[in-house]
This record gives C-alpha cells, structure tokens and sequence, in this order.
C-alpha cells in the first residue's frame, strides 16, 4: 500500500469520527426565517440564472437578457414612435413626463407594455462602485436615480431587507446595505408598480466585512404609498 | 420524499422547508463541521445555508440537483465561516507545498495518529479542508467535487492532490516538531 493510499484510508476513517446531528437551533432560526420571509410572487423568475447551471450558460444568460430588453425596447419605441417621433430616448420609458407634444393627456398615454430599463449609478461613501439596473414592467417609472447615504462607514439599513419610505407622494426611497464586492444590483419593478425585487449579487472572495449603504430614489407617475409597497431581497 | 420536499418548498410551503431543513441539516453540518473544525463556526455555516437554500430554491430548476447544490452552498458558507474566523483570530501557519518523498512508503499508518491528523487537517487551508472533505467524508467523485465546486474536472484533480500533499507535509512537520521536543526534554 503506497504512502498516500494508507493517508488516505486514515483520513477517511478519521472523518468518519465527528458529530452527524445538527443542532436544533441554526435549524429553527432558518425556518422562522423562511416564516418572517414568506415566498412572494417573482414576475422576472424565470429569467434569473439557475445556480447549478453550468458555468458557460451561466455566464451567457446575462447578456441575452440583456439583448432581449434591449431589442423590446427597442420595439416599444419603434412602436410608439411610428407616425409621431423618433427621438424617444432609450433609458426613459415612455411616459406623461417626457412627452414633448402638449397635446397628449398623461392618463391617455397607455403604459408601455414592454419593460423600460434604467441604469443607475450608486453613490456610495467608500468602496467600489455600485449600479443598480431597474427593470419596470409597470410603465410607472418616471426616473430612478441614486441617493446619498451619509455615513462613511457602518450601515443604517437592515443588512437582510430593503427599507421603503417616501420622500413625497409619487417618489420612493429604498434602501439597503451590503458588502463592497456586491456592485450590480437589479431591481424588477412588477406590473402592479408596488412588487418589486431587488437581487444583491453574491459577493464572494476577499472584501472589506464592513457593509455599506445604498439608496435608490424613485420617482413615479402617479402617487406610491409606501406602505403599499413590498420589496423582496435576494442574494 | 426529499424531491416532493424541494419542490413544494420552491412553491413557498414553509412546512415543506421546515421538514425538508431537518431531512438534510445532519449532512451538511457534518460537512460544516469537518471543513471548519469549530461546532459554533458550522453551526452559523449551517444557518447561513439554510437561509440560502429558502432565498434561492424558486431558482432551482432541476429538484435533483437539490443535494448538489446545497454541497455547494454548505461548503461556501462553512469557507466564509473560516475565513472570517481567521480574520478575527490567530493567522493559521500554512506549511510550503512539498512532502518528504525520502519517507517510507507504509510509515504514515504507524505514525498519523487522530491528533496527528487532526492537528495537521488544521495547519492546512480551509479550501484543502473542503475538498479533502468532500472526497473522504461525503464520498464524491472527481466529477461530482467538480460540479459541487463548479470547477473543471482537471482543476479538481489538482487541487486534491495539491491538498492531500499539504496534509502530508503538515503532519511530517508535526511529526518533526514533536521529535525536536523530545530531544529537548
């Protein structure tokens, strides 16, 4: 028997020595969990990417979804654009506020039925810089921009959900902590306007422990409650 | 059963997770327990897990991938686990990379006692841990620690054999250590 061999046999029956019963409470903490986080309606699942895909489909799913917003935006401008402009911007969806003819209502214009998608760059006090791609499906978002946590270190945001408050009556305040590494976020706004998503990617490999802030200001077309609002964080 | 589990569980029964967190728990704190050495550090590997494992499932698309990726997710936490400990705490010595080839080749089964091991498992990385667990204890293939490690087949090869030579050379140096205190007493 080689060196190695005989190592191997004694680590295995070594391993085998040990405790096989988990404890009982990291097992209750994690369903009261599951019961304080019940499972809420995810409109954009079916395009996150499945976690024990292989690594190649993995890698390529983010750009075909990001090819499929981009080509039905691209139709949803085309659309609406036919006959009366062409100048809609990309980013903006289609709405009351960035409509240049006087003459059309904001409650007459129909909510595009395709997701608008807007970028935006996060202030943050230290660390890497941090994105948050907002997907709406709503046709609600007016614009999405970034607001300015205020401490430079520590957090104010509960680490394991996303806090909502309004800043006025059709504007939104989310926000949330994370580590450094986690830099780009989602946010799918569902077709309701008050179900949304926001993915905060795994943020492995060395990082500073020390979470930071994150604030996304949103602003909508038409009075938002934030009460009314439920947001669901996942990894 | 535990296929039923996962799948109502994906659906949002949190019954369904509860039975299915109890079903599973014993083998991924083994596992915890053996990468990180420490009963409170696999203890919060497990916790973190299992919050994994509720936050994610609806993302699963296959349920028998289920044992798989919970591999996955308990060897991730239990190397966050050590990590963060090793921050915290004393820094771990890791031993250079090269084995006594001079040794006889059936000397480790007189000398590699369970302290041995258990004081060489610790001197080498939480990664060399992982694999060598994932190998001797849960029993996985080569192909298997790649797919739970998400990983080429040739780099797992690797990094086994690049573990099991850092364990061996832990407990030569262990094994040395000790003879130079009895010279010394």
């Amino acid at each position: 028997m080689t060196a190695t061999n005989e190592l191997d046999r004694l680590l295995g029956e070594w391993l085998e020595e040990g405790p096989r019963r988990a404890p009982d409470r990291p097992i209750e903490l994690a369903v009261e969990h599951a019961r304080s986080h019940p499972r809420r309606r995810d409109p954009f699942g079916f395009l996150r990417p499945d976690p024990m895909a292989p690594r190649a489909i993995g890698f390529g799913a983010r750009p075909v979804l990001v090819l499929a917003i981009l080509g039905l935006l691209l139709a949803a401008v085309v659309a609406v654009g036919v006959g009366s402009r062409g100048d809609a911007p990309i980013v903006q969806p289609v709405g009351p506020s960035v409509s240049p003819t006087p003459s059309s209502e904001p409650s007459a214009s129909p909510p595009p039925s395709l997701p608008a998608v807007f970028p935006v760059d996060l202030d943050v006090p230290v660390g890497q810089p941090q994105t948050v791609e907002v997907i709406d499906a709503s046709g609600l978002l007016v614009e999405a921009t970034s607001g300015s946590p205020t401490g430079e270190s520590g957090t104010t945001f509960p680490f394991d959900e996303v806090a909502v408050a309004n800043l006025d009556a059709t504007t939104l305040q989310l926000g949330w902590s994370g580590f450094p590494c986690a830099t780009d976020h989602t946010l799918a706004v569902g077709a309701n306007g008050r179900s949304m998503t926001l993915t905060r990617p795994d943020c492995t490999g060395d990082t500073d422990p020390l979470a930071v802030d994150r604030i996304l200001v949103l602003r909508f077309a038409t009075p938002v409650d934030a009460a009314d609002v439920d947001v669901v964080l996942q990894p | 059963m535990q296929r039923e589990l996962v799948v109502r569980a994906a659906r949002g029964e949190t019954e369904a997770f509860d039975a299915l967190a109890r079903l599973v728990s014993g083998r991924l704190f083994a596992i915890a327990y053996r990468i990180a050495r420490d009963h409170y550090l696999a203890e919060d590997a497990l916790q973190g897990a299992l919050v994994t494992i509720w936050n994610e499932l609806p993302r699963l698309r296959d349920p028998d991938r289920f044992d798989a990726w919970t591999y996955r997710l308990i060897v991730r936490a239990s190397l966050a686990e050590a990590r963060r400990e090793r921050r915290g705490g004393q820094a771990i010595q890791l031993l250079p990379d090269d084995a006594d080839a001079s040794r006889a080749p059936d000397q480790f089964g007189a000398v590699a006692d369970r302290d041995q091991l258990e004081r060489g498992f610790r001197r080498i990385s939480a990664d060399q841990r992982a694999i060598l667990v994932l190998q001797h204890f849960a029993g996985l293939s080569l192909a298997e620690i790649a797919d739970v490690l998400g990983i080429p087949v040739g780099t797992a090869g690797s990094r086994l054999h690049y573990a099991t030579r850092a364990l061996r050379a832990a407990i030569e140096a262990d094994d040395r250590s000790v003879a130079g205190e009895g010279r010394l007493a």
